[in-house]
């Protein structure tokens, strides 16, 4: 992961630049932070937004509560949560207001009761389902709350990764070698090694275009390099943009390894592919466009185009790419459980690289209901038998 | 000889000795031009602009529409052409496209656009008109392309276009967007627009990229003859006492703010050096918190809603384009009013299905925030609502550009509401003053 650029924190002085991590002190923000998507979950996106919001007002610089919540924003799970379809409901809406216009709350009223009539649901579920679909209001339906250090350890590494993206020169050195290494540090530019027990690779940095591509390339670097027994790096940064010359940055395993935490990586990720006959994507069977696009720091349409340009044929439920042969698998394991809650399938859905198991199981031809009690969790699921 | 030869996104003069001198592809005509009145031989092997067939429209011109195409002609098909939002850029292009018969690059902002320029080039000229975005990468004699694609493929089709016409082209003076300008060969230029800006700079840079501006008409020019009477009423509505008070709550922070720093916010460059200070600084970010959630309630108060609902039920037969600053006021009054909305997370099929169906008076109201200002083709209204918007008179002139298409017997209005007494009537006032 890769901090945005606005949310960068450092210090320059007249020699250096020193990222400003989050030390220890900062566990009482984590913490606070962490509550505060739990105490959010089953709510819609704005409230969340609200809390957070909120949160910037604690006299912590907001840069720093914002980066915190950059990170936990990916332990998160958003989806859709409406009786209705919210196109339908809203549709039905506007036709029925053409024909009595709404401009007082009692002729809205009448309108929802009318258009609840044709859908035979309640008013309430009518409005509320209105507009579901916004990003806005779509509800944290799961969050995989991370443990505080853990969190600032991530943010620590995110904000490491930025910053190293503005580099002009980088030295590296860690215990033995490391082909991985070599090879991202290769495609950063012209490098120069030396060192038998231990490596050392210094890096011009090409200029580029696109500092995203950078970023992702600096992620893969220090994703490997932190998990060595013995590292250090040494930076000419150039940041802030504004200025023209760059300050050094240091960062070695003995005073900053126990700060920074990376995610796992990338080709150990969450797909066992086993063998087949067909062809298939480099990217896997399955592929969770969002996560690899990031990881290889393009957009997801740009993912399709290459996935595309290798001429596999996928289907594309719900942000995930998935081969005939997987998308079968998919729907077998899927059979087992024709009725029943959400939290069964979640496990299946997982393995799948389900991020947003509603859409997914919407698309193939399930309904996804809140259920009959108070717990917002509780879901059941029957096959489709007609469309509103 | 000396030869020319293309490299790229540049153009190369090579001498007999095969020396070369680099330039930018923009400099392509200049070289062309000196050539010619110099005298001297030159083999030009960079241009490989195909031929398009034989190109020809039944569109008929206006009055000015006429003169801005003679203008064009007369500065060497280089230039830049204003005229309002429906009073028929496109057209002056197609007749640009047919004059000049060459393989012509069209440069629009958006995919919407792409796709409209698309399918009225089709129409038009009735041949396969090639696009460059969105995915699709279909190079034709006739091609419409994105600013983003037109960049990243300067290099290797740079020197296939005789004619590029830049639409809204006030986009094309960012670092990014001028390197068409510059990576593109093509000699000749059109740029087309509602409003220019008034940057000195923009205006410069745009000269050189295209060409002079060459032919204007402002609203008032063709109001009555080619585009519809119009009146605008400003309405001051003063908030809600509860939201008066928070305002000056709110705004009296951040003047405090800038009264004990010695802060004075005279251009838009003082208000961006105050928001960097505010990364910074922690007492300029609360004023900044302070003014925006002040700005928030003035261009989103209660009580315009209020004045809003007895606007309508007065005027229920006019059909109407409500235009707001942030999507939230879009929504809330969406969903209190039950108006359809059209903003940046309505997908492209249901933004069509709602504007087809305004078009074909289903709906008689429509609410958006700033998507619709330009690059969609809005059906035409009789009546704008601007509930709250930017200081920026480009976008006052597009939004009221969309109730102007001239219809027999049709008197448009746009009611503009401000509150009263807020930092908003310095917005209003900034807005409407002309280029």
């Amino acid at each position: 992961m890769i901090l945005p650029p606005d949310l960068i924190r450092v210090k320059r002085t007249k020699e250096a630049l020193n990222p400003q991590f989050a030390q220890d002190d900062k566990l009482g923000l984590a913490k606070t932070l962490i509550a505060t998507y739990k105490a959010n979950v089953d709510k819609r996106h704005s409230d969340l937004l609200e809390a957070l919001s909120n949160c910037e007002d604690l006299g912590y610089d907001f840069k720093l509560v914002r980066g915190l919540t950059f990170i936990l924003d990916g332990f998160c799970f958003f989806s859709i949560r409406s009786v209705l379809p919210p196109l339908k409901a809203r549709t039905l809406l506007f036709e029925e207001a053409t024909k009595t216009p709404v401009y007082l709350e009692s002729d809205k009223n009448a309108v929802l009761s009318r258009v609840a009539l044709i859908l035979n649901a309640s008013s309430e579920d009518v409005d509320e389902s209105m507009y579901a679909d916004l990003e806005d209001e779509q509800q944290l339906i799961e969050f995989n709350e991370p443990d505080p250090l853990q969190l600032l350890q991530s943010y620590n590494f995110a904000l490491l990764v930025a910053v190293l993206s503005y580099s002009t020169i980088l030295t590296i050195q860690y215990s033995g070698k490391n082909p991985e290494i070599e090879k991202t540090t290769a495609s950063l530019g012209e490098t120069s090694e030396r060192g038998i027990s231990t490596t050392s690779i210094a890096v011009n940095l090409k200029p580029v275009k696109h500092m995203t591509i950078r970023g992702a390339k600096f992620e893969h670097l220090l994703t490997r390099l932190i998990a060595e027994k013995d590292w250090s790096l040494h930076s000419d940064a150039a940041y802030p943009t504004r200025y023209e010359d760059t300050r050094v940055l240091t960062i070695t395993r003995k005073n900053h390894g126990n700060l920074l935490r990376a995610e796992q990586f990338k080709d150990e990720d969450i797909f066992e592919i086993k063998p087949r006959p067909t062809k298939v994507s480099r990217y896997g069977e399955v592929v969770v466009l969002e996560d690899i696009a990031r990881q290889i720091g393009i957009t997801d349409r740009e993912l399709i185009k290459l996935i595309d340009a290798e001429g596999v044929k996928y289907t594309k439920l719900g942000g995930v790419l998935y081969s005939p042969a997987r998308l079968n698998d998919l729907k077998e394991e899927l059979k087992g459980v024709e009725k029943g809650s959400l939290s069964e399938v979640k496990g299946t859905l997982r393995k799948y690289g389900v991020k947003n198991p509603i859409a997914i199981l919407e698309s193939l031809g399930y309904v996804v209901e809140q259920g009959d009690g108070k717990d917002l969790r509780f879901y059941k699921l029957r096959r489709r038998t007609s469309s509103i | 000889m000396r030869v020319l030869l293309w490299e790229k996104g540049a153009v190369l003069i090579q001498d007999e000795g095969k020396n070369q001198s680099r330039f930018q592809a923009n400099d392509y005509w200049k070289i062309i031009d000196a050539a010619k009145a110099e005298g001297l031989e030159l083999r030009d092997d960079a241009m490989h602009s195909p031929s398009p067939p034989t190109l020809h429209s039944s569109f008929k011109l206006r009055d000015y529409q006429e003169e801005a195409l003679i203008a064009w002609e007369k500065t060497g098909y280089r230039g830049i052409i204003v005229l309002p939002t429906g009073s028929g850029k496109t057209v002056v292009a197609l007749k640009a496209i047919e004059k000049t018969q060459s393989a012509a690059l069209i440069v629009v902002p958006t995919l919407v656009l792409l796709d409209q320029w698309k399918k009225t080039l089709e129409e038009a000229f009735r041949v396969d008109v090639g696009s460059l975005g969105g995915g699709v990468n279909d190079i034709r004699a006739l091609t419409v392309s994105t600013y983003e694609s037109a960049v990243i493929h300067a290099g290797s089709i740079g020197n296939l276009f005789k004619l590029i016409i830049f639409d809204e082209v006030h986009h094309l003076p960012t670092p990014s967007n001028s390197q068409i300008a510059q990576c593109y060969l093509a000699p000749y230029r059109l740029g087309l627009t509602a409003t220019l800006g008034n940057s000195p700079e923009s205006l410069s840079a745009l000269e050189e990229m295209v060409g002079p501006i060459i032919f204007r008409r402002h609203v008032e020019d063709l109001v009555g003859t080619h585009l519809s009477d119009y009146t605008i009423k400003t309405v001051q509505v003063p908030l809600l006492p509860t939201e008066k008070l928070e305002y000056d709550l709110r705004y009296s922070i951040y003047r405090s703010f800038l009264q004990s720093r010695g802060i004075k916010i005279r251009s838009a460059k003082d208000y961006l050096r105050f928001v960097q200070r505010s990364g910074f600084d922690p007492e300029a970010r609360r004023a900044l918190l302070a003014r925006n959630t002040a700005m928030d309630l003035a261009l989103n108060s209660e009580a315009k809603i209020s004045y809003l609902r007895s606007l309508l039920r007065d005027n229920p037969n006019e059909k109407t384009i409500l235009f707001t600053r942030h999507n939230k006021l879009v929504y809330k009054i969406s969903r209190d009013l039950l108006i359809p909305a059209i903003t940046h997370q309505t997908t492209p099929e249901e933004r069509r299905e709602i504007l087809n169906r305004f078009r074909s008076g289903i709906y008689k109201k429509i609410i958006t925030s700033q998507v619709l200002d330009e690059g969609i083709d809005v059906p035409d209204a009789s009546m704008a609502v601007v509930l709250s918007g930017t200081g920026s008179n480009r976008q006052w002139i597009q939004r009221l550009g969309r109730i102007l298409r001239k219809r027999e017997g049709k008197q448009a209005t746009l009611f503009e509401l401000v509150s009263m007494e807020t930092a908003e009537t310095r917005m209003s006032s900034r807005r409407k003053q002309l280029d």
